[in-house]
């Protein structure tokens, strides 16, 4: 064996070593820095509820399943505190439209939504006692949007518009424990059963870039909305709030062309993921503030103009999964481009 | 008696519906009929001549036509040319949509009162980025 080849032998065996040690130190790292409760069972320090809970949690429904962009989904938190499962389902459509002469697009959407919440969270009261609430929420939306796209480049185009939601909620909850015991019972008593209605006004700002190669397309969404809801409840007076949220959202989508027609039309495929993160949503009003959405799907190119008036480039079937801080997901649905 | 009544007479509705869709009277065109071409950007040129006014909307007789129309943005234009064959009583349209072009073209078909349809598409014999006319 020649010296150059010893060395490279040697710096081969080096270098795996090195990898070795490396792999070892950031196990051990890793085991130092698990948290304590990992190896040793813990007793789980339940949150104190209080009435303006309601009006948070309220919040933070609301804007989860009415926000633009926010596709629909069922998710599943189960944690030591809480377990719930919420559903947002939602059929809407947005599409550009062409003001002549002007290089400027108009934007407009239109979307109802549903949206359920079964809850179940463990808390204590103002006493340290154990409280057990269960709340079932339903809501219904209707959501218009209109606005502006402007194409900055052939691929980049910014779009600013503004939304404008109106829902009705129910809310039905049942305590076990005594939830307020330091309250007038006149007080409490209106948390449990209650209806309200919302009205939400939302500012977007969406950035999507998108990128051609041979016949596959890959679009990058970036989006930020800010929300302003205004709850009303002539039965609960912790429903009758307001308060503003902020959601971003990134969205990477990539498609191509499959050998499949259907009436002269072709099928793409789509695979995706999209993060959404609820900017300043506390964690206890949902269990969770952020998720990742993966999955994948199938888009008939339809190419309709309904109305002579907007284009309508595909339909498409989609399903995907969700995993998120203590949630995790599923998402099956209908997709309109 | 009345639900019976009802039931016939939304049975008859169905079926009318699923008929009439069924049946389509075929369209006489003559063979002289202009083309008619709608884009989104204005049209600069029909079949090499210069379109002095701004116009979004051009007839053209059937045949081999091309049309050079432009796609303006905030950072620069574009202007493709497009080369397809009319054919009379046609409609198309010229429109800015996500592809590997800036611009396709596409003939146009009003299916029912709701919506029309885009068909065959063509892609631009070229899109040349221009700086923006101030």
């Amino acid at each position: 064996m020649g010296k150059a080849a010893y060395n490279n032998t040697y710096n081969t065996y080096s270098n795996n070593a090195c990898k070795c040690m490396a792999w070892l130190c950031s196990m051990f790292y890793l085991c130092l820095f698990l948290p304590a409760h990992a190896n040793n069972p813990v007793t789980t320090q339940y949150r104190e509820l209080s009435p303006e809970d309601a009006g948070t949690a309220i919040i933070a429904f609301v804007n989860l399943t009415t926000a633009p962009g926010v596709d629909s989904a069922s998710f599943r938190v189960d944690t030591d505190d809480r377990d719930s499962d919420l559903v947002r389902s939602s059929l809407g459509f947005g599409a550009e439209f062409t003001f002549y002469n002007r290089i400027y697009d108009g934007y407009w959407g239109a979307a109802i939504g549903t949206g359920t919440l079964d809850d179940r969270v463990f808390a204590t009261n103002s006493n340290g006692e154990p409280v057990e609430i269960l709340i079932e929420r339903s809501l219904l939306s209707a959501r218009g949007t209109f606005g502006l796209s402007f194409p900055i480049t052939q691929r980049f185009k910014l779009r600013p518009y503004g939304s404008l939601i109106v829902a009705d909620l129910d809310t039905k909850a049942a305590a076990i424990g005594e939830p307020f015991p330091n309250l007038d019972p006149s007080f409490s008593e209106p948390f449990f059963d209650s209806s309200a209605e919302s009205l939400t006004g939302v500012a977007s700002l969406e950035a999507v870039y998108d990128h051609w190669w041979q016949k596959n397309r890959l679009e990058l969404t970036g989006q930020y909305n800010l929300s302003y809801t205004d709850t009303f409840s002539s039965s609960n007076r912790y429903l009758d709030t307001h308060g503003w949220s902020n959601t971003a959202l990134v969205k990477l989508r990539l498609s191509g062309p499959t050998a499949w027609e259907s009436y002269g039309r072709s099928w793409r495929w789509v695979s995706y993921i999209n993060h959404t993160s609820f900017l300043d949503q506390e964690k206890f009003a949902l269990g969770f503030t952020n998720y990742f959405e993966v999955g994948v799907g199938l888009d008939y190119e339809w190419n309709i103009k309904p109305l002579n008036w907007f284009g309508l480039r595909t339909i498409g079937l989609k399903a995907g999964a969700l995993i998120g801080d203590d949630m995790d997901g599923y998402t099956v649905g209908l997709t309109f481009r | 008696m009345t639900m019976m009544r009802h039931k016939l007479f939304l049975l008859y509705c169905l079926l009318a519906s699923t008929l009439g869709g069924c049946i389509s009277q075929p369209e006489i065109t003559d063979t002289n009929t202009p083309a008619t071409v709608k884009t989104w950007g204005p049209i600069l040129e029909v079949d090499g001549k210069t379109v002095n006014e701004t116009t979004f909307l051009v007839s053209i007789p059937p045949g081999k036509r091309q049309i050079l129309t432009s796609y303006p943005m905030y950072q620069w234009d574009y202007q493709c040319l497009f080369e397809f064959d009319a054919t009379p009583g046609t409609h198309y349209e010229i429109i800015k949509r996500s592809n590997p072009q800036p611009l396709i073209l596409y003939r146009w078909e009003q299916k029912h009162w709701f919506w029309a349809e885009r068909y065959d598409p063509v892609t631009a014999v070229y899109c040349d980025k221009v700086k923006q006319a101030k």
